[in-house]
This record gives C-alpha cells, sequence and structure tokens, in this order.
C-alpha cells in the first residue's frame, strides 16, 4: 500500500484520538460520560468556518493555489496562513467555552442536587440536544451557507458553493507526495497533544492537583485543593482539544454535512466512545492511543480485510469491528478496564473502609 | 465581633446538615488556643458533621462561624486549608495508590520545596515508622501507620487549627494509645487541635477541654478531666460503665 | 374536520407508540436500574419482523393469485411488489390480514426478548454508564450490520421497506390503526401495573435498591436482571411492529435511519421516563401524553407559523429547520428542566401496593425503603 493510501487512515485516526482524549478527561474527573462532547468539535468548526468565511468576503481575499517554496519545501497555501491560525483559535476557544459551559452551568449545579452519575451523563444529552438545536438554526442558508457561496464567489472557485463545501486545504511536499496540510496537522496536534497533556499531568502543580483531585476529592479539597475548579480546567482542556479537531475537520470531509446534526458522520460518537474506553477511561495517554487505534482499525485495518479477503462490501461493516473491540475491553481485558475496579470502589464507599 | 484571642473558632447558634436533612441544633461552641478540644459522642451523635461545618463540607442552615476574628461561614471549604485549617477525615483520609513520600509531597503542594522538606523531617520524629515505609504504596499501609500517615498529611501543612476525626478507629488498644500520645505531644507542642472520638475515655484522657454530643446537640461541656468524672454522662452516652 | 382527525390521529399513534417503547425501557433502566442505551435495537427488531418477515410471508401467499408478486421480488423490488399486494391482496384478505398482525406482535415479542437476553449477559459483569456505553456501542454496530444488508432492510437505509398495509381490509385504516395502537398501548399498560404489583416486579426494585439484601432472600440477582432485560426488550419490539403497522408515524415504510434512530428510540424514551419518573408506569404514561400532544400539535404544527412570526427567513433561517430545532430544543430543555426541578419525576415510583405489611414484620421481604441504609 503506498505511502498516500494512509493519509485518510491517519486523518481520521488522529482526529478520533483527539475526541477520545477528551472524553477520558472529563469523565476521570467527573465521573460522567459526555454525550455533548463531540458536538464541541461540530459547533466549534460552525463558528470557525462563520469566522473563517466572513474574513473571506470581508477582505476579499483570492485563492492562490500556486505551488510555493520555502527553504526547499514545497507547498500550497491557498488561502493566506493568518485565516487559518484565525479559524483554529476560533474552534479551540469556541470548543473549550462550550466545555466550560456545560460543566458550570449545568453538571455543577445537577451534582449539587446529588444527581448520580448516570443522571449527570443523560444531562450532557440533554445539552447534545440544544447544540443540535442551535445547529440547526444556524447552519441554514443565511447564516452559512450563503456566506459560503458569497466567498466562493469572490475566491472564485467552485469548492464552497456547490458539491463538497469543504474547506480550501493546504498541501505540503513530503518525499515526492503532496500531503494534506490537514492530514499533517492533524497528526502534529495528536502527538504534541500527547506530549503536553503527559507533560502537564505529570510534572506540574495543576498536574499534581487534577490528580489528587481525581484519586480523592474530599481530601484535595480540605488540602486546600479548589477541586471544581481544577476538574472545570480539565472539562476546558477537553473542550478545547475537541474545538482543535473540529477545525481540522472542516478540512476532511463536506463540512456542511459534517455540521449537520443529521448526518451519518455523527456515528462518529461512538467510535470515539470507543477510543476512550479501548484506550483506558482512566488514562490520558491511553484514551489518544486508543482513539488512534480505533480510527486505524475504522479506516485502514477493515478495508486492508476487505481487500484480502476480496470483500469489498465488509468496508461499510468497519464500525461493527470497534463495536467488538469495546464489547471484548469492557468484558475481557482486565487492563485499562477501570469499570470493575470503579464499581468495587463505589461498593466500598458504601460499605465503609475495607 | 471579635474573638478573644485565646479562641481561635467559634460556632455560634449552628443549626446545619446535608442538603435539607438536619442534623446539628442550635450548636454554640469555642475553640481555645493551644488546646485539644475533644467531641465525644455516641454513633451519628453528629462530631462527624460538626468538623465538616467546621471546614465547609456541610450545608449550614443558620447561624456562624467564626475563626480568628473572622467570619467564614460562606467561605469554601479549599480557602480553609489555606486560612490555617487542617482536616484529618474519618474515611478515605490519604490517597492510597500513591505512596508515603507521594502524599506528603501532596499535601505541601502549596509549600515551597525546602521547608516541606524540613516540615516531613519533623513529622518523622514524632512517626518514626513512616520514615520506614516512605515508597510503600499508603494503600498497603497498616491500620495503625495509615492513621499516623494521615495526621502527618495534616500535620506537615503547620495548621493553626487541626480537626482530627476518629484517628484512632479500628486500631488495637496498644496502637490507640500511641496514636493518642503522639496528639498530646501536639497539643502540648502549642497546637490547636478538635479530636472527634468515638473511643471517649482514650479522648477525655487526652483532651483538655470536652464537648459531649448526643442527637445533633451540645449535651455537656466542660474540661476534659471533668467530663470523665461525670458518671451519669459515662453510662447514659459514653459506654464507659 | 378531516385535518382535526388526522391530527388526533397522528397524536394517539405518538401516545400509543411512545409509551409501548419507553415503559419497556423504564422497566429495564426505572425498575432494575438497568441502564440500556442501545433501546433502539430492540425496537428495530419490531419493525423487521414487519418489513421483512411478515412481507415474505405474505408475498409467499400471494405470489399464487396474484401476477407479479414474488418471494424475492419482496427485497429485489421491494416498493413494487408492495405495491401490488397493498392495492390488490391485503384488502381482500381480512383473516390472513389479522393472523399476520398477531403473528408479527408474536415474533417481535419473541425477538426482542431473544436480543435482550442476549444483551442481559454483559449486563450481568457491567454496571452504570460502563453497561450504558456498551449498550449503545452494541446498538450502533447492529444499525450498521442491518443498514448495509440488503436482504434485511433492503438496499437503502433512507428508504428501506415499504410495510404491508394490515388494516386495508377496514373502512378506514387509518382509524384502525390508531385503535389497535392505542389498545396495544392499553394492553401493555395494564401488564406493567400488574407486574409493579407481583412479586417479580417487587423483585426487580428490591434487587436495584439491594443487590445483597436481594441474593440474602435467595433470589439470584443474575436472573432477576436478566428477565427485566427480556421483557423490557421484548415491549421495545412489540413497539417497533405497532410503529411499523401504523401510518402515521412509520409512514407506511420501514428503513434503517428511522427504526434504529437512537435519537428517536433510545433518547426520546429515556426523556419520558425521567419527566414521568423513574419506575413509575403512570408517569410515563402522562409524560407520553403531554410531550405528544404538545409536540405533534404545537410544536410540530405550529413551528412553521412561529418561524414566519419570527421573522426567521428573513434572518435566512429555513423554517423546516427550525421546526426541527424546535424539537430537539424542546426534548433538550424537558431533560435538564425536569433533572433540575423534578429528580423524581410529575408522579414519582409509587410504593407497592399489594405488599401486606404482615410480610414485612415476618422478615420475609424487606421494605424498599429501609434498605438503602
Ligand atoms: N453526607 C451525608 N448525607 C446525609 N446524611 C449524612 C451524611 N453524613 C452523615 N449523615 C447523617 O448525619 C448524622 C450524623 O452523622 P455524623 O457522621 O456526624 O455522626 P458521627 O457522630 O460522626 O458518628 P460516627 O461516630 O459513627 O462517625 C447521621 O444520622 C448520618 O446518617
Ligand atoms: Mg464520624
Amino acid at each position: 500500500m503506498g505511502f498516500a493510501a494512509f493519509m485518510a487512515p491517519l486523518y481520521y485516526a488522529s482526529i478520533l484520538s483527539l475526541l477520545s482524549v477528551g472524553i477520558t478527561l472529563s469523565y476521570m474527573t467527573t465521573k460522567v460520560f459526555n454525550f455533548a462532547h463531540v458536538r464541541y468539535a461540530t459547533v466549534a468548526a460552525y463558528f470557525a468556518a462563520a469566522t473563517m468565511l466572513t474574513l473571506i468576503v470581508h477582505h476579499h481575499i483570492t485563492l492562490n493555489a500556486a505551488t510555493r517554496t520555502i527553504g526547499g519545501i514545497q507547498y500550497i497555501m491557498p488561502l493566506p496562513g493568518w485565516i487559518y491560525v484565525v479559524g483554529f483559535v476560533v474552534a479551540s476557544i469556541v470548543g473549550g467555552l462550550v466545555s466550560i459551559f456545560l460543566y458550570y452551568a449545568i453538571l455543577k449545579p445537577l451534582e449539587r442536587k446529588g444527581l448520580p452519575p448516570l443522571a449527570l451523563m443523560i444531562s450532557t444529552l440533554g445539552f447534545d440536544f440544544l447544540l443540535v438545536a442551535f445547529l440547526f438554526i444556524f447552519m441554514s442558508e443565511k447564516p452559512i451557507i450563503n456566506l459560503a457561496a458569497k466567498a466562493s464567489s469572490i475566491i472564485g472557485t467552485v469548492n464552497f458553493a456547490s458539491l463538497g463545501l469543504d474547506f480550501t486545504d493546504a498541501y505540503i511536499r513530503i518525499g515526492n507526495t503532496m500531503v494534506r496540510g490537514s492530514v499533517l496537522g492533524a497528526l502534529v496536534l495528536a502527538v504534541v497533544t500527547t506530549i503536553v497533556l503527559t507533560f502537564l499531568t505529570r510534572k506540574t502543580k495543576l498536574g499534581i492537583m487534577m490528580r489528587s483531585s481525581i484519586e480523592n476529592p474530599n481530601l484535595a479539597l480540605v488540602l486546600g485543593v479548589n477541586v471544581d475548579r481544577v476538574f472545570a480546567i480539565a472539562w476546558f482542556l477537553a473542550g478545547l482539544i475537541a474545538g482543535m479537531a473540529g477545525f481540522l475537520l472542516l478540512f476532511g470531509t463536506s463540512f456542511l454535512k459534517f455540521i449537520s446534526p443529521t448526518s451519518p458522520y455523527n456515528s462518529i460518537v461512538v467510535s470515539v466512545f470507543a477510543g476512550s474506553i479501548v484506550g483506558g477511561i482512566f488514562n490520558v495517554e491511553g484514551s489518544i492511543g486508543g482513539g488512534f487505534l480505533i480510527g486505524l482499525i475504522e479506516k485502514w485495518f477493515v478495508p486492508w480485510l476487505a481487500a484480502v479477503l476480496s470483500m469489498p462490501s465488509l468496508i461499510k461493516y468497519n464500525k461493527v469491528f470497534s463495536m467488538f473491540a469495546v464489547a471484548l475491553t469492557l468484558l475481557f481485558i482486565p487492563e485499562g478496564l477501570a469499570s470493575i475496579r470503579f464499581s468495587k470502589f463505589r461498593k466500598k464507599k458504601g460499605g465503609g473502609e475495607a | 465581633m471579635t474573638l478573644n484571642d485565646n479562641v481561635v473558632l467559634k460556632l455560634e447558634n449552628i443549626n446545619a446538615g446535608y442538603g435539607k436533612f438536619h442534623v446539628l441544633f442550635d450548636m454554640n461552641l469555642e475553640v481555645p488556643k493551644g488546646k485539644i478540644t475533644v467531641l465525644v459522642g455516641p454513633n451519628g451523635a453528629g462530631k462527624t458533621t460538626t468538623l465538616n461545618t467546621i471546614f465547609g463540607l456541610a450545608t449550614i442552615h443558620s447561624g456562624k462561624v467564626y475563626y480568628r476574628n473572622k467570619d467564614i461561614t460562606k467561605v469554601p471549604a479549599h480557602q480553609r486549608a489555606k486560612m490555617g485549617m487542617a482536616y484529618t477525615l474519618q474515611l478515605f483520609n490519604i490517597f492510597s495508590s500513591l505512596t508515603v513520600k507521594e502524599n506528603l509531597v501532596l499535601a505541601t503542594y502549596d509549600i515551597p520545596e525546602s521547608e516541606a522538606k524540613k516540615r516531613m523531617e519533623e513529622v518523622f520524629q514524632l512517626f518514626p515508622r513512616l520514615k520506614e515505609r516512605l515508597f510503600q504504596k499508603a494503600g498497603t499501609l497498616s491500620g495503625g501507620e495509615r492513621q499516623m500517615l494521615a495526621i502527618s498529611i495534616s500535620l506537615v501543612r503547620k495548621p493553626e487549627l487541626m480537626l482530627l476525626d476518629e484517628p484512632t478507629a479500628g486500631l488495637a488498644p496498644k496502637l490507640a494509645k500511641e496514636v493518642f500520645q503522639a496528639i498530646r505531644q501536639l497539643g502540648d507542642q502549642g497546637y490547636t487541635i478538635i479530636l472527634a472520638e468515638q473511643n471517649a475515655k482514650g479522648a477525655l484522657e487526652t483532651g483538655d477541654e470536652a464537648v459531649l454530643i448526643a442527637s445533633g446537640r451540645i449535651v455537656a461541656k466542660g474540661k476534659a478531666s471533668e467530663l470523665l468524672e461525670r458518671k451519669d454522662l459515662a453510662k447514659m452516652y459514653l459506654g464507659l460503665i | 374536520m378531516t385535518n382535526f382527525v388526522i391530527l388526533a390521529e397522528q397524536i394517539l399513534s405518538f401516545i400509543g407508540i411512545y409509551y409501548i417503547v419507553s415503559i419497556g425501557l423504564n422497566l429495564k433502566a426505572g425498575h432494575m436500574g438497568i441502564p440500556d442505551f442501545g433501546h433502539a435495537m430492540f425496537f428495530a427488531m419490531g419493525g423487521i419482523v414487519v418489513g421483512n418477515i411478515v412481507s415474505h410471508l405474505a408475498a409467499a401467499v400471494a405470489a399464487k393469485s396474484i401476477p407479479g408478486v414474488t418471494v424475492a421480488g419482496v427485497i429485489a423490488s421491494n416498493t413494487k411488489t408492495l405495491t401490488i399486494m397493498n392495492r390488490q391482496f391485503f384488502p381482500h384478505h381480512p383473516f390472513l390480514d389479522i393472523g399476520l398482525i398477531i403473528l408479527a406482535l408474536i415474533l417481535s415479542t419473541l425477538l426482542g426478548g431473544f436480543l435482550g437476553w442476549i444483551a442481559s449477559l454483559p449486563a450481568l459483569r457491567l454496571r452504570g454508564e460502563f453497561l450504558a456505553i456498551l449498550l449503545l456501542t452494541v446498538a450502533e454496530g447492529l444499525r450498521v450490520i442491518f443498514t448495509y444488508t440488503k436482504s434485511l432492510m433492503g438496499s437503502t437505509p433512507t428508504v428501506g421497506l415499504s410495510t404491508p398495509a394490515l388494516f386495508s381490509w377496514t373502512h378506514n385504516s387509518g382509524v384502525a390503526a390508531t385503535v389497535f395502537t392505542i389498545i396495544m398501548a392499553l394492553i401493555v399498560y395494564a401488564f406493567v401495573e400488574r407486574l409493579h404489583n407481583s412479586p417479580a416486579g417487587r423483585l426487580f426494585r428490591a434487587a436495584r435498591d439491594d443487590e445483597d439484601a436481594t441474593e440474602a432472600l435467595g433470589k439470584n440477582v443474575v436472573t432477576v436482571r436478566r428477565d427485566a432485560m427480556i421483557i423490557g426488550s421484548a415491549l421495545a419490539g412489540i413497539a417497533g411492529t405497532v410503529y411499523a403497522l401504523n401510518p402515521f408515524l412509520g409512514g407506511g415504510s420501514v428503513a434503517a435511519v428511522s427504526i434504529f434512530n437512537r435519537v428517536w428510540w433510545t433518547f426520546w424514551p429515556w426523556a419520558l421516563i425521567i419527566l414521568g419518573g423513574m419506575a413509575s408506569n403512570k408517569g410515563t404514561g402522562l409524560a407520553t401524553i403531554i410531550v405528544g400532544v404538545s409536540l405533534i400539535w404545537p410544536v410540530r404544527l405550529y413551528s412553521f407559523k412561529v418561524a414566519q412570526l419570527l421573522h426567521a427567513s428573513a434572518l435566512g433561517i429555513n423554517p423546516d429547520q427550525f421546526a426541527n430545532a424546535l424539537e430537539y430544543a424542546f426534548i433538550g430543555l424537558i431533560i435538564l428542566i425536569v433533572q433540575a426541578s423534578l429528580p423524581r419525576g410529575i408522579i414519582p415510583e409509587p410504593p407497592s401496593r399489594t405488599l401486606p405489611f404482615e410480610k414485612y414484620a415476618k422478615g420475609r421481604i424487606l421494605p424498599p425503603e429501609s434498605k438503602k441504609k
């Protein structure tokens, strides 16, 4: 299999790992599976797209499809670099803010009322529906489609308004392939996130406070750790990373399809949960690896298997493989399978110190 | 409202509990500086809840908490820790997945490292056993060692007010005695301590002042030694006779 | 007038179908504490029974007398075959139709229950949110399998399979289907009320509230959980069949995207049982009525008008999407508001009615309340 054939699986796997780690971060801290998590990416992508399109229209930016060279490296950057940067920043911040809003405005008050984790999980579902409602209203014609049409008429391509509506990607030459900027960006971001989070949780004061708050919130509290705030930071980080993933998703598929709440792309939710669970719901690095693994299974291993078995229809069933991965992990692999430890922990709590 | 310099903490007409659940009724209490105040009472009397109220972990329905001349009724728990209060919880009072050393490092996360080292050495003088087990997982410590570590976690923070909840629970009499001796030693060093205990005899022998709580109300107050002599109370509440 | 009849039929159909599917979930989640986030897959079984199995059986009979109908045609040329049968065959064979309806109900009960039994196997090992995620994932896997397997759900997931018009022999098939839906809902209501006050129902809640005490009574919690899974899932299967036979919600076809839709058939029922009150059968009923009436009448019917009123199109907002948005916002707000202000629902779980006090005294059955502590 050639180098180019790895591009799509790597892109998808990186994005899954960026989303899976957020599920783990929020689960580790508050013991809540966040059903709204993947929607952060969608909402963030929406805002990033709207901002970038507005900037294109406002500044009358035209496409520059020429191949340029910097330091001997060939690249194509259709839009000015700063537009990408603005989009990226907007997406990250929106992701983080949405997440922290969910934490402070919904989860915290409900938790104070004494609702159990399962009820909190359902409340994230309720919040997800509100985000869907938001998307339904604002992704329709004027707010974004008209904007996209306008932008594309200025840019002078058919890229936005017709067919795909995917954002114009950059390219960089590596070896003799032109690699998509979004693919490279996703990979780099996944690696950087792993390094930063590892450093953050293991080496910084915030990380120490986070780990102690996770293990024993009451004890951390009486030692002066503002547990709520530490958890809120974890949620913000989770949202921030999801926002980045959302930005990258603008380039991968038709973004309007992606941000549509009813689109089948949303079954990515299940793959993201799969990544987080298979990798380890109590382990930040594990969940990044898990997301990557699930991504590679779905987009690389299954197609490969389909080719080997010459059963092309198998490709469509790739999510079934993720399902088995989740089921096997939850049922049989004790390592990383925190559920058993978790339920024991809960029993202990109810039954007094063992 | 100003407190007498000798009073570190004061509860004024406290009604408190958990959410709507009412546990403490009209509680008034003054904690003198440099003394060990003992809270005794039967199971479920509200000893832990009193400590939780002092530390901001319970819901206060009415009344006020004063600490060093300040009304702290509404101050969140984590800030009370910064104000010099420390609390050794009744259950889950150590980080059991971490080693002894890591526990102490965590407890001093907001204190400069050199100072933290010094304080740890002081703690080891009180509990030499901990030093031998520095790299053992806290979850694998024996019951006595666990309680010593739990007390040490508070102690390394050099608190101005130390809350101890049942530090001798589940310990063999000999070990319990050791822990009480250590607490007495701390009292003699000038620490202000509130000690909640099931083991009324041991606690009253250790403490200076004593408060007897039953069904969420204070039923008797006085010198610890005097309370120990009160036959009526001993029989009714403390099961000493 | 006809508009009013159609509106009434829509509302009643919604209420009937959602009552059955929600009460099935309530049995698992409310009474037994199993957080089933894969409920839609059991519902789908009922839809598949009608769209696939019943159509095949009917075609086998019809093929003898009606030209253009073949058994293979049910999948190969689904729309054509079903259109012929719905026009020329079902209207003239009332007894066969009734037989097929009964058969569909039996099959969906069995298939839903069987799938529920399989799903109960992991439920024995896992608890809480982890079980929820597992069941969600399994339902998603199953959805993918059914969506892309032509012989099961037809060639396109959005079109799916046309359903046999098994009420076409009546004078007014819309009214007949609605009446059938309501009767089924009432039967299910009677069943779960009986169950609630039977020893089995009490055992469910006892096992939910305190596993150890239930074990101590000599009852195996594992079997109890399994039973709840089977019964609850069978009810979802029945709901799927009723849905597929009902022209107002099903629209004359079952498609993978609709019957496996986890928003409609897992999350909505969750919202309904939360609103009604966990383990409260009457609460679920009232919640379904409230939501059914308000959703279909004001929200769906008037959202378009509201959009106009708000000058939505001047803002560039597509009125159709606005209606969708309102629906999602409605359900999202129900979940959040109920959890914030009425965590026990509009009709909180009632105590078991028939439990005689003497049994407490003899210590044979522990009162549910006393065991928490
Ligand atoms: N988190 C809580 N939520 C609700 N009620 C609680 C909570 N903690 C304690 N209680 C109740 O408050 C009452 C007093 O409990 P508390 O823990 O203060 O007693 P205690 O004197 O410390 O008893 P023990 O000696 O057994 O530790 C008890 O009835 C208990 O059930
Ligand atoms: Mg106590």
